[in-house]
């Protein structure tokens, strides 16, 4: 190991009055793997190798106890026809469409709002308080909640009949009470990234731009139009991967919340995948879900790289 | 560049923004304001209510740390904050976010590194690891934050409750149908708050400006 090690080195002492030509780029093969060994050992160990178990075990039934059997593409059929699942991946995907643009929209205004003149202490103030639910843990923030919304002595029912209006059952009753109260939460607790990315592209935006902007006489509206968006448009794409990303996946806001709960009204695809494997042990059937899962993530993902050659506008 | 020059000596187009925009400031303010409010409101509910416990003999609230100490009791906190520590695993993400780093060094450092005789190793560790110290900080700020607040994960893999972590066994104190003090509940969200907290506070200034960097590329 220290022959190989050294080897490359002593090479590259001694050709160092050609090592401006070769730059830094071209490290030694061993260097490079040995940085990469302990990221790819532990991704290997603990991503890849359950990535292909799972692939696996979706062929097969197995309850943990007894021997897998294999049972071919029995588990896919199973799902079509499964209500349950069908309505755990439509409330997935209504509650993607409904978060991400919520979480892009207050994200923005409120970024273009902190960027706007003002005293810098106000500004460091109201940036923290918008990044502060990030730190949080979900389970936290569902407990939270959870005492907030509750149906009986939670504070937003007290404000509410105070205001003469009536309690809501926010998490106990129907479609779409306790939707929207998973959804609240999980936007409460999830746009200060987006803002923060936001702020990032905002500040990336040459002054100049503006200034000549407000030459030519454009204000307002005109000026978001014509300048602020098509140059952020590429921190847009990220944010909005990373936030379908991570919305597809929900699955702490509704456990922690309701259970998926009530009837299935805020049962989600992951909840789905939980519940097959480690409640009713059916791994077969989990994993079957958790690739269908995947492969929509990776579709709706390359559905955005492909419409965004068309509205990202790159410098 | 011309239209660069022109702006900073054409001043007449900012008063006419600027005086349009008297009730407008007014409600942006407003507006920002009260985001940022209805943001840190359940934060701030949670913190008066953990201090507040409510006397079931006489319907009152009153002011007392107490709940914070039953979090104690009720739960083993130091063994939830030792598993919460010990969960990490490493992530394509913080490789990615590395490499980014890296490429905005310039390659001219490693050239002179090698002209003096350094090997790829002492390159590293005294000059790419010493610059990369901001970048670093980003990465550890973001993962101790993912990992300390993990939940699917642990929720799967710990199945006795010795080895719980914070959130999971937040959400035992809770109790099965919401039976749990409201006080030593959210006494427990606060006490599980403040690492992660406190690690932001530190890292405030790495994080803010590297996420600025990395998301103008």
């Amino acid at each position: 190991m220290t022959a190989t090690g050294t080897t490359p080195t002593r090479a590259r002492g001694a050709t160092a009055s050609s090592a401006a030509t070769r730059g830094g780029s071209r490290a030694p093969a061993l260097m490079t793997w040995g940085f990469l060994a302990p990221t790819l050992i532990g991704l290997g160990l603990f991503t890849f190798v359950p990535i292909v178990g799972s692939l696996l075990l979706a062929f097969f039934r197995w309850d943990i106890i007894t021997a897998p059997e294999f049972v071919g593409l029995a588990n896919f059929v199973d799902l079509v026809a499964d209500p349950m699942v069908r309505v755990s991946f439509l409330n997935t995907f209504g509650f993607v469409i409904v978060t991400v643009t919520l979480q892009l929209g207050i994200a923005l205004v409120l970024a273009l709002g902190v960027q706007s003149a003002m005293p810098t202490w106000l500004r460091t103030i109201l940036r923290s308080a918008y990044f502060f639910p990030l730190i949080l843990s979900a389970a936290s923030v569902s407990l939270v909640m959870a005492y907030l919304f509750n149906g009986d002595f939670g504070l937003i029912n007290q404000v509410l009949t105070t205001l003469g209006l009536p309690a809501v059952g926010w998490l106990t009753s129907g479609f779409p009470a306790a939707a929207v109260t998973v959804l609240v939460v999980y936007v409460w607790q999830n746009f200060g990234f987006t803002f923060l990315l936001f702020v990032g592209g905002l500040a990336a935006v040459p002054k100049e731009v503006y200034e000549a902007c407000s030459i030519d006489g454009a204000t307002g509206w005109r000026k978001f139009r014509m300048i602020t968006l098509p140059l952020l448009s590429p921190t847009i794409l990220v944010a909005s991967v990373m936030a379908v990303i991570s919305a597809l996946q929900i699955f702490d806001q509704p456990y922690v919340l309701t259970r998926g709960g009530p009837g299935d009204s805020t049962r989600t695809a992951v909840m789905v995948i939980f519940e097959s494997a480690f409640q009713q042990l059916q791994f077969g059937r989990a994993s079957a879900i958790g690739i269908v899962l995947t492969l929509i993530i990776v579709a709706v993902t390359a559905v955005q790289f492909r419409l965004s050659r068309r509205f990202v506008f790159y410098g | 560049m011309t239209t660069a020059t022109v702006g900073a000596g054409h001043v007449p187009p900012r008063p006419r923004v600027r005086t349009s925009g008297g009730v407008r400031t007014v409600a942006r303010y407003a507006f920002l304001i009260g985001a940022a409010a209805l943001t840190l409101g359940p934060v701030i509910w949670t913190l008066w209510t953990s201090i507040t416990p409510l006397d079931e003999a006489t319907n009152t609230r009153f002011l007392s740390v107490g709940a914070y100490g039953d979090v104690f009791k009720q739960v083993n906190m130091w063994l939830l904050v030792w598993n919460s520590a010990l969960v990490t695993l490493p992530t394509a993400f913080g490789a990615f976010l590395m490499r980014q780093y890296f490429l905005g060094l310039p390659t001219e450092l490693s050239e002179a590194a090698a002209i003096d005789g350094a090997g790829p190793v002492r390159t590293f560790f005294s000059i790419f690891a010493p610059l990369s110290a901001p970048g670093l900080a980003i990465v550890g700020i973001l993962a101790f934050n993912y990992h300390w607040n993990e939940f699917f994960r642990p929720l799967i893999m710990e199945i006795s409750e010795e080895n719980f972590t914070l959130p999971l066994g937040l959400v035992t104190l809770q109790g099965n149908l919401g039976t749990g003090s409201v006080a030593t509940v959210l006494a427990g969200v606060v006490l599980s708050m403040l690492p992660a907290l406190a690690v932001f506070i530190i890292g405030n200034r790495p994080l803010r400006e590297g996420l600025t960097a990395g998301s103008g590329k």
